[in-house]
C-alpha cells in the first residue's frame, strides 16, 4: 500500500456527524447576545481602515523627512566663505557703507560658493565699478 | 537530469479551496447579536469541527463538547469577529486551543476506537475496513493525527494546518510524512493479516 492509496482510503472513510442533540444544545446554550457594534469597532477592524493608516503614517514620515526647501537641505558655508563675509562686513564698515548694504553683500558672499546663479541689482554693479575705478 | 523534488514538496493534492465570504458575512451578523447566524454558521461547520475534535479527544462525548465550547466561545468574542479573514481556520484554531486548554483536566486513559466508518464501495466488509482506519488513526499520536484529519478530511493546507496548531509550516508536513508512512505499514500490515 502506497501513500496515495492511504490518503484516498482515509478520504473515503465515513465519519460520524455530531448529534442532533448537540445541534439543539449549542443553540440553547451559545445565545448570540444583542450587541451593539459601534462605528469604531467597524472602522478599527477593518482592514482597508488599518492600511489606509499605515499609509497615512509612512506618508508623514516621509515628508518629515524630506527638506522643506532646497536651501535647508545645502551645505553650510565653508570656513573660506565664512573669511569673505568677515572681510567684506569690516571692509564696507571701514569705507562707511551702509549697514543692511554690506550684511547683503556678505550674504551674497556666503551663498557664492553654493551653485546657484547669482544676479546684481544695477545699482550695486554701478557701485562695484566705482569701486574698481577707484582702486585703480 | 531529472532531480526529485518529492521531499520538498508540501502539498499532497488534497487541499480543498474553500469560499470565506458567507462566513465572513455571517461572523459579522453574529458579532451584531443575530441569532439566525449562529444557526447557519452551525450548519456549515460543526461536522468540521467535531471531525477535528474527535482526532483529539477520540471520544465522542468529549468531542461534541469540544464544538459546543468553541460556539459558546465565539458568540462571547464580539466585535473582534468583524477582523476575522479566514473563518474556517479561526473555528478550528479555537478548538485547537480549547482543546489544549482543557487537556491538562481531561484524563483520556481510556483508548476508544470510534473514529470512522468506511462507505462506498469497499471489496471487504465496511465494519472490518473502518476498524483497520480506526486502529491506524488510534495508533498515531495527537498531533500527527489532528493533521491527517485536518489536511486530508478537512482540506486545510500544510500552511494552514501550521497556523492553526501553532507550528511551522514544515512541521505541519514534516507531521503528516511521518503520519501517512507509520499509517500505510500499519494498514499494510492489517490488510496482510485478513
Amino acid at each position: 500500500m502506497n501513500s496515495k492509496e492511504t490518503e484516498r482510503l482515509i478520504l473515503q472513510a465515513r465519519w460520524p456527524e455530531p448529534s442532533e442533540e448537540l445541534r439543539a444544545r449549542v443553540l440553547a446554550e451559545a445565545t448570540a447576545l444583542p450587541q451593539s457594534i459601534v462605528w469604531s469597532d467597524r472602522v478599527w477592524f477593518s482592514r482597508a481602515w488599518r492600511w489606509s493608516m499605515a499609509a497615512i503614517v509612512i506618508a508623514v514620515l516621509a515628508m518629515r523627512a524630506w527638506p522643506v526647501s532646497p536651501a535647508a537641505g545645502a551645505p553650510d558655508p565653508s570656513p573660506r566663505a565664512l573669511a569673505d563675509a568677515r572681510a567684506i562686513e569690516e571692509t564696507g564698515r571701514d569705507i562707511g557703507l551702509p549697514e543692511a548694504f554690506t550684511a547683503s553683500l556678505a550674504h551674497r558672499a556666503l551663498t557664492r560658493s553654493r551653485p546657484r546663479a547669482m544676479t546684481f541689482s544695477a545699482p550695486t554693479l554701478q557701485f562695484l565699478d566705482l569701486e574698481e575705478t577707484r582702486r585703480d | 537530469m531529472t532531480i526529485s523534488l518529492r521531499p520538498f514538496v508540501f502539498t499532497s493534492g488534497v487541499t480543498r479551496p474553500r469560499d470565506d465570504r458567507r462566513d465572513r458575512e455571517l461572523l459579522a451578523e453574529l458579532a451584531s447579536g443575530r441569532a439566525e447566524a449562529l444557526a447557519e454558521l452551525y450548519d456549515r461547520h460543526a461536522a468540521s469541527l467535531f471531525r477535528h475534535g474527535l482526532a483529539l479527544t477520540r471520544r465522542r462525548q468529549d468531542a461534541e463538547d469540544l464544538v459546543q465550547s468553541v460556539f459558546v466561545k465565539l458568540t462571547a468574542t464580539g466585535a473582534e469577529l468583524l477582523g476575522v479573514r479566514q473563518p474556517a481556520s479561526y473555528l478550528h484554531r479555537m478548538l485547537h486551543t480549547t482543546w489544549m486548554d482543557a487537556r491538562r483536566r481531561i484524563i483520556t486513559g481510556e483508548r476508544v476506537v470510534e473514529l470512522v466508518t468506511v462507505g462506498g464501495q469497499s471489496a471487504r466488509p465496511a465494519f472490518e475496513a473502518s476498524i483497520d482506519i480506526a486502529r491506524a488513526l488510534d495508533e498515531l499520536p495527537e498531533e500527527q493525527r489532528e493533521v491527517v484529519v485536518l489536511h486530508i478530511v478537512e482540506g486545510f493546507s500544510f500552511r494552514e494546518v501550521g497556523r492553526l496548531t501553532g507550528v511551522s509550516l514544515f512541521t505541519a508536513a514534516g507531521r503528516y510524512r511521518l503520519a501517512i508512512g507509520r499509517m500505510r505499514k500499519l494498514l499494510g500490515r492489517q490488510q496482510g493479516r485478513v
